[in-house]
């Protein structure tokens, strides 16, 4: 049994800077994949094109199977939600229209509002806990807050996968917490495959079951994060040298730099 | 603030109470000012007089006031206001700022230049609406390919745009010393913008232009609306954006041209409609009716200007629109430096 999206011999380019080079990976069903890596390894690139916004220079993104550059882009929509990195949204937009946005594979012009349309979105917006806040104007939001609408929005979307790009990314660290518990249920209660990039290999120990570890383009490491997380590989990784603990009570290993 | 939901007859929208109110009401303020038109004037026409002209039995001078003077002027100004109105929303929400319309950056003189060189050439005004079409079109293709090293940014396109207005002004400034006098003087129209003496097929023109182009635009909210998202998001609800981009355009460029064709540039028209309709409407960018609202609004309001003000101030409605443009110019300027979104 195989993935349902994994990559085979995957290059990527930006014009003719290689930024990614003869990559196969699978992201494990039902689990949390953690991204993690110096900037500029290539973890945002690659996940760019997990969601389809970059054509593989060779090699592709398989989604069940199927290279996913020959799947129609509202197909690919319904299966994979994106939520890149601070995105930005027009200026007095509410919160419920931007969490009706994650409809869109599922709607047409004459169709925006159907009763399952918005049962999907209250639905989303009481998981994120921002029922009663909808008419609200994003900007008016705290951070926290409105990094859970976005939530909402790609929830809404009603994907098996969700790509999730540095979520946690100009967030006070409570709320940074905050994000990834929200991400972390979600993905238990709908059985979601999550592949998210981070900065914090802290918070990837903690709240992935996977930990894809890059640098310069390639994969140094990938599995568990107790067998990922090692002073070894952080290394390796981001020429770090460090202590690696398990505090107490808790299972995730922690990376404390020297 | 709530809002309706409307499913019926295989159609499902929600419509926020206030978007509705405030059309409502730029719908009734857009009537009144258009029977303003009709009624009064220095050819005194009353309400009864109305009645009797539709029912024919008005003498005929007062008929010809009504149907062959007022009428296809008041039907040219709600034209091509509503045009420039959908226009400045489509282009503004496309480039994700309001400093970037279609009068800014480049497109509506584009259409003017385009105007202007077929009348040089011709002599005709037959196919002017071609001559806009194709000036417009090429003025937004330049823009296009000067902005394809940056990637389009918003920033490149506003600046590059503003230059680009200013040189067609300059390249339309030259156009006109080719003309002898009586075409100067018709020419004007397309460089200040006048809806001075317009005919039934001023108005047949852009109305049945809108008919189309008006469809396609609220067709293409839909898409429009998602566009408004950052380019990934939109991409990731499975948006294709190169065609919705191209789409939004094309409709641009086509509404600029009916309304540059049937009344020359009226600047500031398609800038205003949008700030001004989403002060009143409480949505974000784009409520393409709203904005299309406004600016005939905004067309009607300058052309009433043009005719109640005292004989020495005859202006053309050019001129009103951009007395109203540039005070809402200074806010939309005020309000981003404010947000620091400049």
């Amino acid at each position: 049994m195989t993935a349902q999206l994994r990559t085979e011999k995957l290059t990527l380019s930006y014009g003719k800077n290689v930024v990614l080079e003869n990559l196969t990976i699978e992201i494990p069903d039902g689990a949390v994949t953690a991204l993690v890596g110096p900037n500029a390894c290539g973890k945002s690139t690659l996940l760019r094109a997990l969601a389809r916004l970059i054509k593989p220079r060779s090699g592709a993104v398989l989604l069940e199977g199927r290279k996913i550059q020959n799947i129609n882009t509202r197909m690919v929509a319904r299966t994979i939600a994106l939520l890149p990195q601070q995105a930005e949204a027009p200026a007095g937009m509410r919160v419920i229209d931007l969490v009706g946005r994650g409809r869109t594979p599922h709607q047409s012009p004459i169709q925006q509002w159907s009763v399952k349309d918005e049962t999907i979105v209250m639905d989303a917006l009481s998981q994120v806990g921002l029922l009663g806040e909808q008419d609200r104007a994003l900007e008016d939001l705290s951070g926290g807050q409105r990094q859970r609408a976005w939530i909402a929005m790609v929830l809404a979307q009603q994907t098996e996968i969700l790509l999730l790009d540095e979520p946690t990314t100009f967030l006070d660290l409570r709320y940074q917490i905050d994000a990834l518990k929200l991400v972390a249920n979600l993905q238990k209660e709908r059985d979601l495959t999550v592949v998210m990039v981070l900065h914090d290999i802290n918070l990837a120990a903690r709240f992935a079951h996977h930990i894809v570890g890059m640098k310069d383009g390639t994969v140094v490491t990938q599995g568990p994060p107790k067998d990922v997380v090692t002073a070894k590989n952080i290394d390796a990784i981001y020429g770090l040298k460090s202590n690696v603990i398990i505090p107490q009570g808790s299972d995730a290993p922690h990376v404390i730099a020297l | 603030m709530s809002a309706v939901a409307i499913r019926m007859f295989g159609l499902s929208l929600r419509l926020p109470r206030r978007l509705v109110i405030a059309n409502f009401l730029l719908v009734l303020a857009t009537l009144v000012v258009f029977m303003t038109g009709l009624v009064g004037g220095t050819y005194g026409v009353g309400f009864s007089d109305l009645v009797a002209v539709m029912t024919n039995t008005a003498d005929p001078v007062l008929s010809m006031v009504v149907l062959e003077n007022r009428l296809p002027r008041l039907l040219t100004a709600l034209g091509v206001g509503l045009a420039f109105g959908l226009s400045g929303e489509m282009i503004q929400t496309l480039l994700r700022n309001p400093l970037a319309s279609p009068d800014i950056v480049g497109f509506t003189a584009g259409a003017g230049l385009g105007a202007v060189l077929v009348v040089a050439f011709t002599g005709a005004t037959a196919f002017v609406v071609v001559g806009a079409l194709i000036g417009g079109g090429a003025a937004a293709t330049l823009l296009l390919l000067l902005t394809l090293r940056q990637g389009f940014s918003p920033a490149a396109l506003i600046i590059t745009g503003i230059g680009l207005t200013l040189t067609l002004g300059v390249v339309t400034d030259l156009a006109m010393i080719r003309l002898d006098e009586n075409n100067a003087a018709g020419v004007i129209k397309w460089i200040v913008g006048s809806l001075d003496a317009r005919s039934w097929a001023d108005a047949g023109l852009v109305w049945l232009g809108l008919c189309f182009v008006g469809a396609m635009a609220l067709w293409h909210q839909f898409t429009l609306v998602r566009l408004g998202l950052a380019d990934d998001v939109a991409q990731g609800l499975g948006l294709k954006i190169k065609r919705a981009r191209m789409t939004t355009i094309v409709l641009a460029v086509l509404c600029v041209a009916l309304g540059v064709t049937a009344a020359g540039p009226l600047p500031f028209v398609a800038f205003v409609a949008g700030p001004i309709a989403h002060g009143l409407n409480g949505q974000s960018r784009p409520t393409i009716i709203s904005a299309a609202l406004v600016g005939a609004l905004v067309t009607l309001l300058a052309d009433r200007a043009t005719q109640i003000l005292p004989g020495f101030l005859v202006l053309p409605a050019g001129i009103f629109t951009a007395l109203i443009g540039a005070p809402v110019l200074i806010w939309v300027l005020i309000s981003l430096s404010k947000r620091r979104t400049l």
